[in-house]
């Protein structure tokens, strides 16, 4: 070949293309490998799929039906004397700032000057804003200018409406805040409509006295306002004020949360849970399982009694003991899970090894002149990948069906003493909620939930695996 | 024919290979397999040495010993005039450019995850000889020399036929321009109208290159053929070594005459005449010793002696020698 | 055979072991002791409290006495429990769980052996492809979601048994279920797969001897053929069955040993956490014997080994 022939190069067909050729066959397999899919990426992008911060309680929809959508309306916080209660870290909404809105009376004496000023670096403003939405009992009758008329039980009053912004360290001297309810005996009561913006990881947290009155607002401890007044209603707004609406397709446990929202993080616990853990038994099995094939003989042998020894013991107790020894932290489950799963991978990897340690091609390279790690890196390697793969799909539904076990148990994870509620925890809330059979879909969807994902990445391992089938190579 | 050089390209002196056995619940080792027990022979650049024998007889060991594929126990190989079978894997490095393999099996050859130009270049980038692009033209060369349609580069394994799959194991082969190919049953696995394409193939490369070649089967037509010096192989050792004319026409050890009354005469009138040597008994385990003959449980003419007397190979006539002590020197 | 035994009796004390020594290590190896939380109690009575229970001692001389006893049968005291033996609670839990395996067992057994086989039979039609179906459920479906829904339905809504409780036969049957779905349905597709393969076999081999195939003495075969893997199954099922038992013991409330030893690991009971994994582990091993033999007995290859 002398000169330089314009050849066209015919694009072969690879084991891994043929091998994808013939899973998309398999149809139940590609239906598994959709849901499979599509809960990764729910279980990615959570925050955003999410309708409703999970945490948020609604106490006055407990055990709320399915299907229901409706107003977030004025909660009441329902507290003992003297206990604070505190809004979570602000993490679930994407945009980070969330507005909450209460209805804050405070007894001044007429005519005097409010101070209202921002302790707190993190408050930049405080907004006191229009009342759009108003308690039933009150109504807006007229505008005048930058004067309302307001009638209600009462009455009817003239206010002056502001909408201003406070700039932090600025005093508020000759503010005259909208009132609604009549002064009684030269105090006049002042109702601030506050709404506070909070950003993202901050801890709102309302001082509450007796009787829910409302002392003091806090931001990340840092009190921003405190307050001598009757008066509660917090209430989570959108921008504008007005209220959300929650829509609560699956329903409302004991404390009023969304079924659906806690489901989709519960995804995402629960897949992190059987990643890492099949990550772990990964590492520790491949290694030992190549080094058991590689080197074979007597070594080999030994190796594999004390997997076959392991294999005969009942995980779980250990694993269960483990866990009520070594606390319930998630890295305790990680390792544990891991070690529980290893000697799979480790027996399919050595079997893999062992008979690609036999192939010709192997010798071949070695004739050309590859030393040990030559051959290791372009031909074990890569030949022992498709093993891999497979199992490890099939490795992660039993990681997650094993952490439901354990769960179920009251063993749920913790990470920095937070239950970390997985699809296994939320089951097991089902059944304690269950009651005398009502409260059905508290049970119900979770355990469907886990079922389905189960079955899915089963039927695409089990695919994956007839898939890579060294007798169907070659094959279409 | 004759033998162009007075020095052999290969020789071989003694080889041994003998297995370990380990049984039992703490494996300890009971027996040797003999796999390859003391063979040498002489092989002349360009020449043919064709080796024949059952499966299980050693064939492939000795192959793979050559190469040092596998440690011998015992032995020497001798490559233009260089031990090469004592010295360090580093320094033999070398000598792996002048003697390269083809194996048996075409689909256990190759790596079914590369592709044929990844398989063909493979020993051109172990040995760090050339840029990508020089690389390509070399594995062209190489399919064009071969007889693979160079359009199909890019292709997998398993997307050829078998007879096609050979092609590119000898491809491979031949990459590093070796002096000399040991051809491991290279034929066996193909159907038998590809057997001949594959062979004359080999010969033609064999001309056309002046390569060396070392040819193992047990099809003793397939060796007539294509070599010059025939080498009759039983239970690790050589029992008849001539040329290739000289063995089949006048076969002196009995294993060869029984294993050459088995080959079918394509003229009836001849092959009605002829009389089938049966060989009774099994095929004795590699495990055992054989002071003696290692034929001597299966031979139709054994005697008493037989047993007892090691067997070596002794010059009966002109480059024609058999290890038995019955055969006469003449 | 006595060869196969032999290997056998010495491999399976030695997972027995395994799983002992792990269970006492991990134990120990958390920190704090069993009577941390028993505040109020001046130091004299804490100290004899370690004594009697041999925890001021070093930890392998602890590891020894525990084995000794263990030899003896003897499984120590209860650290929660202190007026009671381990072996006291034990044999009082021992009777529920036991009797809850081996109804489960054999509910498996014959439900999984006589569905299989009809599936085969009927290959291909309504009946096999529902029971497979089943069975794969029954496989994918961990036990914890299965139960609580069989009791959601047959409970609650039917009101056909009762939710928990134990003693009468009315109540054992849930959780009996519940604990065999999945091995049933292992079962069921064992021996269907098995039997196909046999099927198959005889049928091209005497179909071509005679005109007729003796239909019945070809099943008789094919069910005793297709009998080993379920056989040799039952010793990985038995662990099965008692990982399950944790969770069905916990749902329908039945006192047994499962209950128990969640319960215990959960406090901290290191004695009674040791001794249910020896109970646990004795049984597995008694089983694994049991199967081992039988199955010796019905393969003519090891018979004759």
């Amino acid at each position: 070949m002398s000169t330089s022939d314009p050849v066209k190069f015919v694009a072969g067909r690879s084991l891994w293309q043929d091998a994808f050729r013939r899973l998309l066959r398999n149809r139940m397999a590609v239906v598994g490998a959709i849901v499979t899919l599509l809960l990764a990426c729910i279980a990615i992008f959570a925050e955003w799929v999410v309708p409703v911060d999970p945490t948020y309680q609604e106490l006055h929809h407990r055990f709320g039906v399915p299907g229901q959508v409706h107003d977030t309306t004025p909660e009441r916080l329902f507290l003992v004397e003297g206990e604070r209660t505190s809004f979570p870290p602000l993490r679930y909404r994407g945009k980070g700032t969330r507005h909450f809105r209460f209805l804050v009376q405070q007894r001044i004496a007429t005519g005097v000057h409010v101070h209202l000023s921002a302790r707190s670096k993190k408050v930049r403003k405080i907004q006191l804003t229009r009342i759009d939405s108003l308690p039933e009992s009150v109504e807006r009758i007229e505008v005048r200018g930058d004067r309302e008329v307001f009638r209600h039980g009462k009455g009817e009053e003239e206010v002056t409406v502001l909408d201003k912004e406070i700039v932090l360290g600025e005093k508020l001297d000759d503010v005259f805040l909208p009132l609604l309810s009549r002064a009684s005996r030269g105090r006049q009561k002042l109702v601030l409509n506050q709404v506070v913006r909070a950003e993202t990881n901050q801890t709102l947290t309302f001082d509450l006295e007796s009787d829910q009155t409302v002392r003091g607002l806090r931001i990340d401890n840092q009190t921003v306002a405190t307050y001598d007044l009757v008066g509660r209603l917090v209430q989570e707004v959108r921008r504008d004020g007005k209220p959300f609406q929650h829509r609560h397709l699956l329903g409302q446990d004991m404390h009023g949360r969304d079924l659906f929202s806690r489901l989709v993080f519960g995804a995402r616990i629960s897949f992190l849970i059987g990643v890492v853990a099949t990550l772990v038994s990964l590492f520790i099995g491949v290694f030992y399982g190549a080094v058991a094939g590689w080197v074979g003989g007597r070594v080999d042998s030994f190796m594999m009694r004390v997997v076959d020894i392991l294999y005969g013991i009942p995980y779980m107790f250990l694993v269960i003991i483990l866990m009520t020894s070594f606390g319930r932290d998630v890295r305790v489950m990680f390792i544990a899970l891991g070690a529980v799963q290893w000697l799979t991978m480790a027996r399919i990897v050595r079997g893999q090894v062992l008979s690609l340690k036999e192939k010709e091609y192997i010798e071949a390279a070695r004739a050309s002149g590859g030393g040990g790690f030559w051959i290791l890196t372009r031909h074990l390697i890569p030949n022992t990948l498709g093993v891999i793969a497979v199992y490890t799909t099939l490795t992660i539904p039993s990681v997650i069906l094993q952490e439901s076990f354990l769960s179920f148990l009251g063993l749920s994870p913790e990470w920095q003493g937070q239950p970390l509620e997985s699809w296994g925890a939320l089951t097991w809330n089902g059944i304690q909620a269950l009651g005398t059979g009502q409260n059905w879909w508290l049970l119900v969807f979770p355990a469907m939930t886990l079922a389905i994902t189960l079955f899915s990445m089963n039927f695409l391992g089990d695919g994956l695996r007839d898939a890579f089938d060294p007798q169907m190579k070659g094959r279409t | 024919m004759n033998p162009e050089k007075s020095s052999p390209l290969l020789r071989v002196r003694g080889l041994k290979k003998h297995f370990p056995v380990h049984e039992g619940l703490f494996r300890r080792q009971t027996e040797w397999v003999r796999a390859v027990d003391g063979v040498s022979f002489d092989l002349y650049s360009g020449t043919t040495l064709g080796l024949v024998g059952e499966s299980g007889c050693g064939k492939s060991t000795l192959a793979r010993l050559i190469l040092r594929l596998l440690e011998p126990t015992e032995g020497q190989v001798e490559f233009e005039g260089v031990d090469v079978s004592g010295v360090s894997m580093r320094e033999f490095r070398s000598v792996r450019k002048d003697m390269q393999i083809v194996f048996q099996d075409p689909h256990a050859s190759l790596d079914p995850r590369m592709t044929v130009e990844s398989i063909i270049s493979e020993p051109l980038r172990i040995f760090g000889l050339n840029q990508r692009k020089e690389r390509r033209w070399r594995v062209l060369e190489l399919m064009d020399l071969v007889g693979l349609d160079p359009a199909f580069l890019k292709r997998y394994p398993h997307e050829f036929s078998g007879g096609q799959r050979q092609r590119i194991g000898i491809a491979r082969a031949l990459a590093l321009e070796p002096k000399m190919i040991v051809c491991d049953e290279p034929v066996s696995a193909l159907d038998v109208s590809i057997q001949s394409q594959i062979l004359n193939l080999l010969e033609e490369l064999q001309e056309r290159l002046g390569l060396t070649y070392l040819f193992i089967a047990h099809d003793l037509a397939v060796v007539r053929h294509i070599s010059d010096i025939v080498a009759v192989m039983y239970l690790g050792r050589i029992v008849e070594m001539a040329t290739a004319s000289k063995l089949y026409e006048s076969p002196q050890h009995p294993y060869t005459q029984a294993l050459l009354s088995a080959v079918p005469i394509p003229d009836p009138e001849i092959e009605r005449k002829r009389k089938r040597i049966l060989l009774e008994g099994a095929l004795p385990s590699p495990r055992q010793f054989h002071p003696g003959c290692s034929f001597a449980s299966r031979c139709p003419v054994v005697d008493a002696s037989c047993r007892s007397t090691p067997q070596t190979l002794r010059e009966v006539t002109e480059s024609h020698r058999v290890a038995c002590h019955l055969v006469k020197t003449s | 055979m006595a060869r196969y035994l032999f290997r056998r009796i010495l491999f399976l004390p030695l997972v027995l072991l395994v799983l002992l020594t792990a269970s006492f290590f991990l134990m120990r190896a958390a920190p704090g002791d069993p009577f941390a939380n028993e505040r109020g109690r001046d130091p004299e009575i804490q100290k004899n409290l370690k004594a009697k229970y041999h925890l001021d001692k070093p930890l392998w001389v602890q590891y020894g006495i525990f084995l000794k006893n263990l030899l003896q049968g003897d499984l120590g005291l209860s650290t929660k429990y202190k007026d009671r033996t381990v072996n006291e609670i034990v044999a009082g839990h021992l009777p529920p769980s036991v009797l809850l395996g081996v109804i489960a067992l054999l509910l498996a057994l014959v439900v999984g052996v006589a569905t299989g086989t009809v599936a085969a039979v009927r290959q291909n039609t309504v009946f096999d492809y529902s029971t497979m179906a089943v069975a794969m459920v029954g496989i994918s479906a961990p036990t914890f979601v299965v139960g609580p829904l069989l009791v959601l339905v047959f409970a609650y809504y039917l009101h056909w048994f009762p939710i928990t409780g134990w003693g009468s036969w009315h109540e054992l049957i849930l959780p009996a279920v519940t604990l065999a779905l999945p091995f049933t349905a292992r079962i069921s597709r064992l021996m269907r797969t098995g039997m196909l393969e046999i099927i198959r076999q005889e049928f091209i081999k005497t179909a071509r001897a005679k005109g007729l195939t003796e239909t019945r003495i070809v099943l008789r075969h094919a069910i005793r053929g297709a009998l080993l893997p379920v056989i040799s199954y039952l010793g990985p099922a038995t662990a099965e069955i008692m990982t399950g038992s944790l969770v069905v013991e916990k749902i329908f409330q039945v006192p047994g040993i499962g209950y128990e030893f969640v319960n215990s690991a959960l406090n901290r009971d290191y004695s009674l956490v040791l001794g249910l994994v020896a109970v646990f582990g004795t049984l597995l091993v008694f089983m694994n014997l049991l199967v081992d033999i039988v199955y010796g007995l019905l393969d003519p290859r090891i018979r004759y080994e």
